[in-house]
């Protein structure tokens, strides 16, 4: 992550946000975010509930954590790519640069807006609403 | 709830609300409002 911080300005001269998640509680991940100055937001999954709908969660460890990855998702709220560290392999912020300059941020807004059948307007569901709606949509892919 | 598979490039996310460290609420909406998004998963912390 901290790759991801040293690079941040170049990912926001690029149109690129960055957000970090993980399951730790919000005491845990703010002693984090200050101790390692992060420009960025991590967002809370203590419910477990996106690393479980995005295929990402490490049950043998603990109560279950997040495998580490770095997913790239566009406006359109299209995945992009998908990188998820292995035993040897972790993601390199480098790489990702490079993969954001050869995408085309400014592509026409009829791609970048989604479709009227497709926006989904989402108000702070509960997390089991959250849940269900997730899981309703990849059972319907 | 059964943990699914990892998401296909191209496929559509579906939206999520939660909340940062600070207690700020975020979609994933919101946070595609500039620009595309990099989400880092990572173990975290003791």
């Amino acid at each position: 992550m901290a790759e991801f911080r040293d690079l941040f300005d170049d990912f926001r001269s690029l149109g690129a946000s960055i957000a970090a998640v993980a399951v730790d509680s919000p005491e845990q991940s703010d002693r984090v975010r200050r101790q390692y100055e992060l420009p960025f937001p991590i967002l809370c999954d203590t419910q477990r509930q996106l690393v479980r709908a995005w295929g990402l969660l490490n049950a043998k460890e603990r109560d279950g954590i997040a495998v580490p990855a770095v997913l790239l998702l566009g406006r359109d709220r299209r995945f992009r790519s998908i990188m998820i560290e292995g035993v040897a392999t972790r993601v390199r912020a480098a790489d990702l640069l490079t993969l954001l300059r050869s995408y085309p941020i400014s592509a026409s807004s009829a791609d970048d807006m989604p479709s009227n059948a497709q926006r989904q307007r989402v108000i702070f569901p509960s997390l089991v609403d959250f849940g269900r709606a997730i899981w309703n949509s990849f059972t319907k892919l | 709830m059964n943990e699914l598979q990892n998401p296909q490039v191209g496929a559509l996310a579906e939206d999520f609300a939660l909340c940062d460290s600070t207690g700020t609420p975020h979609t994933l909406s919101s946070l595609l409002t500039d620009g595309p998004l990099l989400l880092i998963f990572y173990r975290g912390y003791w």
